[in-house]
């Protein structure tokens, strides 16, 4: 198991108090269990979570290949600001776990590039996914944005925008050593 | 800048353009797989190429990805997002291979290129751009048979 710092950072303290009866935040985490900006809950409690918020969980397809869908979270626009949990399946937590436990630094790193993207990207949907090359036998996480934009031009602005925010920050830079963001 | 040089990686992106543009819609996977891999390779080349002229000496594929990651994460990154497409279209035959992909290394291609100042973003391939010969190779088949 991988222990965290759970102090949450400034912002994200207007997140902190989502779904108020989630699993309490202990020094001691499974990184699966960690969603974002200060909300930790499993993913039992976030299925009951949506039920409650009158949202249905999205059932995702079984894993194919080296690839393993991990998570899935956006924002819901209607919410001030405010991170809602639309759909979150975590197909398989022992993948995940392994490999944040192995580059811990990509929980801040996820924890910090949400609220940029959905600041450019508006309501998106957001996939992690890792994936072992075939060739050199690294596993990366790929953090897919779907942006569902068919203007290359609008799109491509809107990328060298999420990168101008990356290259100005030295931990989003460090963190792009593990985890590889896709734009489609 | 466009160059008909045998040995510019560009030409590697003008293959794989003409090829989707020529095969039918949508190509056939085996040709999607070989779109995706030339659109890597020019995109990787370009960026090797360009590295070694500064006097960096990467070569292999991961090193090239670190030695952008110092002086341009957008092609650090997008040189990863093309590769990983690439290996999984080259090595596996049973994940599906859509053209949806096709039209993301294409274009992550150009992007990586234009930013190299390889390319005109505005060329896809040279107006006379004819890689292959199809009518000749047809002829050659049917008189075969």
């Amino acid at each position: 198991m991988l222990t965290i710092d759970t102090t949450v950072p400034s912002w994200g303290k207007e997140h902190q108090s989502f779904i108020s009866n989630a699993d309490a935040p202990t020094s001691s985490l499974s990184p699966s269990k960690f969603l974002s900006n200060g909300i930790v809950m499993s993913s039992v409690a976030a299925a009951m979570a949506l039920v409650a918020l009158g949202l249905s969980p999205v059932i995702t397809e079984a894993p194919t290949n080296s690839t393993t869908e991990l998570a899935r979270y956006s924002q819901n626009p209607r919410s001030d600001n405010q991170l809602k949990l639309a759909n979150y399946k975590v197909v398989d937590d022992q993948s995940f776990d392994s490999y944040v436990n192995k580059h811990p630094g990509t929980i801040i790193f996820l924890e910090k590039i949400h609220p940029i993207i959905i600041g450019i990207f508006d309501k998106v949907l957001i996939e992690l996914t890792s994936w072992t090359s075939p060739v050199d036998e690294e596993t990366q996480l790929y953090l897919t944005v779907h942006s569902g934009m068919r203007d290359e031009d609008a799109l491509m602005d809107k990328e060298i925008a999420l990168f101008n925010e990356i290259e100005g920050d030295s931990l989003l830079r460090e963190g792009l050593t593990h985890v590889v963001i896709a734009i489609r | 800048m466009l160059s008909s040089q045998s040995d510019d990686p560009a030409n590697f992106y003008f293959l794989a353009s003409w090829l989707n543009r020529y095969h039918q819609d949508p190509p056939a996977p085996e040709v999607c797989r070989v779109i995706i891999g030339r659109a890597y390779y020019a995109a990787f080349l370009a960026a090797r190429d360009l590295g070694q002229r500064k006097g960096t000496g990467v070569t292999i594929h991961s090193d090239v990805i670190k030695y952008y990651r110092v002086s341009d994460a957008y092609i650090s990154n997008k040189l990863s997002d093309l590769k990983c497409l690439r290996e999984q279209a080259d090595y596996e035959l049973t994940r599906k291979i859509t053209t949806s992909d096709v039209a993301t290394s294409l274009k992550g291609c150009r992007e990586i290129l234009k930013r190299l100042e390889v390319l005109d973003c505005s060329e896809f391939y040279p107006e006379s751009y004819e890689p292959l010969n199809i009518g000749a190779g047809l002829e050659l088949v049917n008189n075969s048979v």
